[in-house]
């Protein structure tokens, strides 16, 4: 129950947030900046002006959405890669698994920075990025799971009735792994959103002049000295929304039978033997 | 910055450096800097370290107030159109003990013209003859009047013979000057050592040490620290607040570096109509964008060469800020003004403009530029890269403007920026724009001596460039240093790329 409030705390954060922004969070005023906060700007303004407050908030429609996005990209393709792999086995098999460990064994964000470099920095660009580094993850553990349920009699009892492939793997299958992939999501969902912001931080991630708070506290950096709030505060909202979507995932995942949230990778020694 | 502030302060406290990290050796100055020194390498932002340091000595040199004085050559003239005679100093020698001479000179000349990618283009240079022991002519291909400025640039070091092996390839810095090459450690520190052989008064300072802290934040805080003496390319806010730090002195020095933005002229851009580009240049408002995107470090700049500069024409046009003209001007050019927005043919007046994100201060000058574009109805969106990145869409013409810093007259004379730039044979600015009355003039002040002729020829061609506003300039840099007060004697060059630490002492530290 805490987890499903939490889960509803959250979106209706991200969801409501922006409509109690005080100000606008783009207008620049020239004037008005490095003001300290105050009445009309309750966390003061930034180096041009802008209201820090009302781009705090705004945030959370990018980061976070960021995020999903990419969990949820990641997710599908890397299901998806996993089923398939898991399911056909031989070359196929042998194939998307060597490919994953190619991108296994590079440090994720790093290499996110390369494919951000070549397709052109920006929202799009850094989502596709994450997302085609974060896959490999998703297909490794739905591969295992799939071949330990493979050689489970239930798989043995659908295809001796006569089902197809897709039905076994869809109707029969998938529904067994999802908790697991959920597990998984929630967690690596916190991984996203860190790593956006990593990437924004960087000059990566969202547009100069985008609310987004990695690029807030980059922006904030010239002026850190004289005005620390300007870097402290977006980094405290991300350890805030990064520290509540990990709770979240500790909760779904003891909710789904696994101990702890770095349960990435559940029992596949025994289902590997088989192989 | 009140309760938050303090917290912040006790959790730099906490990280901060623990023990005697102070750089109290009596004769050391440890110097922090932004960009990495790479001694290894002659390339590396054209070889600007074996000036900053002296290893290397030039030809000639430039004072503080930009004028030649004698470097490695004691005087020079110019025998004829194309040919210059370079008498050198007696009695100076390379860091290994050999001796400079003509044929030691040549020989550098002709490694670096080897070396160096961009050297034969800016040199210009035919041939190299050696006259007597110690005199040596240089020939060039077309007339040069500004060689001698030329020959003040870092790259046209003199190199002694052991820089390079056997093969000609280039190993580490053995030059003439008051420092030499000692060690590098990489992405950390380089040292140089006092020679003991220097032809001129010996430097007080027996050893410098070049500390890499790329972080503008972390290299203040170095020097506050105690852990370096000093700090180069302090951030514009750091500059102000660093005055009431006690024990610290801040160095500020209007520089030859600019600001500015890149037009592309070609037609397919809105900016390929003269009248919008003009428009552009008289709705920026330069001193609101040194004081609001720089934290008034900087002078505006409403002309392309630093007004600081005396050589520069006074009768030249300048802009200023002028919204009705703006208005007029994109009325000409065909727009509309429809709500907040200038639009032709039902498409709002929108500019897409590049600039890259690692130099600290190009963001905030792109974003304030920006929001004063937007406030006068014409859209833009901005687009942040990598230097490199950047480069690249500029080349392939992917941009309505792009925002860059250059330093155009490190060298003292026009020349060396306006040819590669606005000639349209070189077009360093990949923005289309060509003006045949331009390169004539160019090629024509190129041969010019000092002298009312140039004077009149380079106020014709700035003129032009004032016209045709291919550019916007938008800040001069006031370049600002830092340093503990027991460095004395320390002056910013103006050229941006000199410490002259020769000339500089440290005060005793009192033991504590």
């Amino acid at each position: 129950m805490a987890g499903l409030a939490g889960l509803v705390g959250l979106v209706g954060l991200v969801l409501v947030g922006p409509a109690l922004a005080p100000n606008d969070p783009s207008e620049i005023r020239f004037s008005q900046r490095l003001i300290e906060p105050g009445a009309v700007f309750p966390l003061g303004t930034d180096h041009l002006g802008r209201c820090v407050l009302s781009r705090l908030l705004h945030g959370l429609q990018v980061t976070p959405v960021a995020a999903v996005t990419v969990v949820a990209l990641s997710a599908g393709i890397g299901s998806a890669i996993g089923l398939a792999a898991g399911y056909t086995g031989g070359w196929l098999d042998r194939l998307a698994m060597r490919i994953t460990d190619g991108i296994l064994i590079f440090p994720a964000v790093a290499m996110a920075m390369v494919v951000a470099s070549l397709i052109g920095i920006g929202l799009t660009g850094t989502i596709v990025s994450l997302a085609v580094v974060h896959w490999a993850e998703y297909a490794r553990l739905v591969r295992t799971m799939i071949l330990a349920e493979r050689a489970k009699p239930y798989e043995l009892a659908a295809r001796a009735l006569g089902a197809g492939p897709i039905r076994i793997l869809v109707i029969h299958l998938l529904p067994n792994i999802l908790s697991a992939v959920v597990v998984l999501a929630t967690v690596s969902l916190a991984w996203a959103i860190l790593s956006f912001s990593g990437l924004s931080f960087l000059g990566l991630g969202a547009e100069p002049g985008a609310a987004e708070w990695g690029r807030m506290i980059a922006d904030g950096r010239t002026h850190m000295r004289t005005h620390p709030h300007l870097v402290i505060v977006p980094g405290l909202a991300i350890a805030l929304f990064v520290l509540a979507v990990n709770l979240l995932g500790d909760v779904s995942a003891s909710r789904q039978g696994y101990a702890s949230p770095r349960a990435k990778r559940p029992p596949s020694r025994k289902s590997r033997k088989k192989e | 910055m009140g309760r938050l502030g303090s917290v912040f302060l006790v959790c730099l406290a906490l990280v901060g450096p623990v023990g005697p990290a102070r750089a109290t050796d009596a004769d050391t100055l440890t110097v922090a800097t932004m960009w990495e020194a790479l001694p290894l390498s002659m390339t590396a932002r054209r070889s600007r370290f074996f000036n900053e340091s002296e290893i290397l000595d030039t030809l000639v040199k430039l004072d503080f107030e930009m004028n030649l004085i004698p470097g490695l050559a004691t005087k020079w003239e110019q025998t004829g159109p194309t040919d210059w005679v370079f008498s050198l100093r007696e009695g100076v020698r390379f860091h290994d003990g050999s001796r400079l001479d003509a044929q030691a000179v040549k020989a550098s000349f002709e490694r670096l013209l080897a070396l160096l990618p961009f050297a034969p283009a800016q040199l210009d240079i035919a041939g190299i003859d050696v006259l007597a022991p110690l005199s040596v002519r240089i020939r060039t291909n077309e007339p040069f009047a500004g060689l001698p400025n030329q020959l003040t640039d870092a790259f046209t070091g003199v190199y002694g013979q052991a820089s390079f092996d056997a093969t000609g390839a280039f190993v580490q810095p053995v030059g003439t000057g008051p420092y030499r090459f000692v060690s590098y450690d990489k992405q950390d520190r380089t040292v140089v050592e006092r020679f003991d052989g220097y032809w001129g008064p010996p430097p007080t300072i027996r050893r410098v040490v070049f500390r890499s802290i790329p972080d503008h934040n972390t290299r203040t805080l170095a020097l506050e620290a105690g852990e370096v003496d000093m700090a180069v390319n302090i951030l514009p806010s750091d500059a102000v607040r660093l005055t009431s730090v006690p024990g610290i002195e801040v160095h500020r020095q209007p520089t030859a570096g600019l600001y500015y933005a890149v037009f592309n002229t070609r037609d397919d851009s809105p900016l390929g109509d003269v009248r919008v580009r003009r428009a552009l240049n008289v709705i920026i408002d330069r001193a609101d964008l040194v004081q609001y995107g720089l934290d008034g470090v900087g002078l505006p700049a409403w002309q392309f060469f630093s007004p600081v500069f005396d050589w520069v024409p006074e009768t030249l046009p300048r802009y200023a800020v002028d919204l009705t003209e703006a208005a007029r001007l994109l009325t000409d050019a065909g727009y509309t003004r429809s709500s907040s927005n200038w639009t032709k043919d039902g498409q709002p007046l929108t500019l897409r403009l590049l600039s890259y994100a690692s130099r600290t201060e190009m963001q905030p000058i792109t974003e304030a530029v920006s929001a004063m574009l937007r406030a006068a109805g014409i859209q833009v969106d901005i687009d942040l890269h990598t230097w490199g990145g950047m480069l690249t869409r500029v080349k392939q013409g992917d941009f309505d403007a792009y925002v860059v810093f250059w330093t155009p007259e490190m060298t003292g004379h026009p020349d060396l920026h306006l040819t590669p730039h606005f000639h349209s044979a070189q077009n360093l600015l990949y923005n289309g724009y060509v003006n045949g009355m331009l390169d004539d003039l160019l090629v024509k002040g190129r041969g010019l001596p000092l002298g009312t002729e140039r004077q009149e020829t380079y106020r014709r061609a700035l003129t032009l460039i004032h016209e045709d506003a291919p550019i916007a300039p938008l800040v001069h840099k006031v370049a600002v240093s830092a340093s503990s007060d027991r460095v004395e004697g320390y002056r910013i060059h103006p050229s941006g790329f000199f410490y002259n630490f020769k000339e500089v002492r440290l005060a005793a530290v009192p033991a504590d």
